[in-house]
């Protein structure tokens, strides 16, 4: 028992890296309608930034909150410049951009920062509490505050400001919105933004497991993160959070009570998953279901 | 009357396809013209047009001021609200919030209030459902709430196209009598789009028949109440 509880305690600890992610990726693909490939190649390039403010002698804390800035100008940025000038509709050219962002954010990091792994100080105490056998290590505790905070942060900017209502309104239907007299443009520059806060966020975490901060460090984060967003229905923030949180358990306990899977294809869990949730819910556990008129 | 609108010598399409040709128009303050015409005449075409939602060429003036490069969004913060065919509610949000989503162009939060309170006193069936996501409305309602979310802007010029599209026949004439009221209640001129003219031309002040991408020239509503014109729009007899 005690076990499986340590299992399910790990798995949330991975679970809110993943969760960040896929946040990431929902408030991408709910305001342009694109999966973001390069989401997760982003937020390491934002996790290097955070590395270099450490190196400037600066607090890890104080560091991420510069580098959530940053990259929610960078995010703001890259929509604004290129993705805006791809035809909405031309979904082919759009995953071809995906995949060339991916591959070129990869290849900058390699270029500029070499395949050496980078330590980079945890934004948590080592150690952790003890409960009844089950031990909850800070790093643990500390990633489920962070997402529960930076989430619920969101969500109340959503919920409560007028920003959130435009945001919800053009990541609805765009062209409602501009009649509305909403400047389209510059919120879904701001749902660019906000997605990259979220991956500078869930690069940090990822680095606060004691990882070296390398190139190819969230290439099975965003793995995780996609099946994550998918399971909780690709536009649904609360999805994308529950689903990451379960990945992460499931993850957890299929390595733990499955003897062939080991590490090495626990890559396969989210696929397995993904592919069972869709069979019965093709919308995803949260998701909604769209209609397309024509 | 002044002039609110003038369009002169309208072209527009899609790619290679011309679907509106030379149109020549104005609409004055506080006056309701009623568009007609046949399926692919080009009414939707010219509504989008008129909100820079597709581009065009040629001269449309709002208060004298060329309209032509400004953003759908300014024209809305112009004073032009355009209701799409198919309503565009924001259909995951619930009523009220789609009223403030209508407001978001007026500055202050008492504007937003007044907004509110008015249109829900005017639709009572909407402030019973302020809470509920606006998909759940039936289509009437959602009707409603389309108008009254463009109203919240506080529009001079209120484009509609077809209002009445897959409402039954009863709640059409409620709709109708609704916006007989908004003439006469408020300061504002409408373009409406129709299929089913009869109950658009009893609101109306003038008609305009659009046919094959070709503006007829613009006739007193009462004119028009006459099957025999209607024929000839709709089948060019």
């Amino acid at each position: 028992m005690e076990l499986f509880l340590q299992r399910i305690i790990d798995g949330l600890g991975n679970g809110a890296i993943y969760a960040a992610l896929a946040l990431a990726l929902v408030l991408v693909f709910r305001s342009t309608g694109v999966v973001n490939f390069a989401q997760g190649e982003m937020a390491m390039l934002s996790t290097y930034l955070v590395w270099l403010l450490t190196l400037l002698g600066l607090n890890v804390w104080i560091a991420l909150v510069i580098a959530i800035a940053a990259s929610f100008v960078f995010g703001a940025v890259l929509e604004r410049t290129l993705i805006r000038i791809i035809p909405k509709d031309d979904h082919q050219v759009m995953i071809l951009v995906m995949i060339g962002l991916y591959t070129l954010f990869g290849a900058l990091a390699l270029f500029i920062f070499g395949t050496e792994g980078k330590p980079v100080d945890s934004l948590f105490p080592a150690g952790g509490i003890t409960l009844g056998g089950v031990v909850i290590p800070f790093t643990t505790l500390g990633s489920i505050l962070v997402l529960l905070v930076s989430s619920g942060l969101l969500w109340a900017v959503f919920r409560f400001t007028r920003t959130g209502l435009a945001l919800r309104a053009v990541a609805q239907n765009e062209e409602s919105a501009a009649l509305a007299g909403l400047r389209t443009g510059r919120l879904l520059s701001i749902g660019w933004g906000l997605a990259a806060c979220m991956g500078a966020i869930a690069g940090s975490l990822m680095i606060s497991l004691g990882l070296f901060l390398e190139p190819t460090m969230m290439l099975p984060v965003l793995v995780y993160a996609m099946s994550a967003a998918i399971l909780g229905g690709m536009d649904s923030p609360v999805g994308a959070v529950v689903a990451g949180l379960a990945l992460g358990v499931v993850e957890s306990l299929a390595i733990g009570y499955i003897s062939f899977i080991g590490s090495e294809l626990a890559l396969l869990v989210p696929f397995v998953v993904m592919v069972v949730v869709m069979l019965v819910k093709p919308n995803g556990l949260f998701g909604s279901k769209k209609v397309v008129r024509v | 009357m002044s002039q609110l609108l003038k369009v002169r010598g309208l072209h527009a399409g899609y790619g290679a396809v011309k679907v509106l040709r030379d149109i020549d128009f104005d609409i004055d303050v506080n006056e309701v013209v009623v568009l007609l015409g046949a399926n692919g005449a080009g009414k939707t075409t010219l509504m989008r047009a008129l909100t820079n939602l597709i581009p065009w060429t040629g001269s449309v003036e709002l208060d004298g001021v060329e309209t032509r490069r400004t953003r759908t969004d300014l024209l809305t913060q112009r004073g032009i609200a355009h209701v799409p065919q198919g309503r565009g509610t924001f259909t995951e949000l619930t009523v009220e919030e789609n009223l403030r989503a209508g407001g978001l162009v007026l500055k202050s939060k008492t504007a937003v209030q007044e907004g509110l309170d008015r249109w829900f006193e005017v639709y009572p069936r909407l402030a019973e459902r302020r809470n509920q996501v606006a998909g759940g409305l039936s289509g009437g309602e959602q009707q409603m709430l389309a108008i009254a979310r463009a109203m919240m802007s506080r529009p001079r010029l209120l484009l509609l196209d077809e209002p009445s599209l897959g409402l039954s026949p009863l709640i059409t004439e409620e709709l109708f009598g609704h916006l007989g009221r908004l003439k006469r209640d408020e300061e504002i001129s409408m373009v409406i789009v129709e299929q089913t003219a009869e109950l658009a031309l009893a609101i109306a002040d003038r008609a305009h028949i659009l046919r094959s991408g070709e503006l007829l020239p613009a006739r007193q509503a009462s004119e028009l109440n006459d099957a025999e014109v209607l024929r000839e729009a709709y089948l060019g007899a």
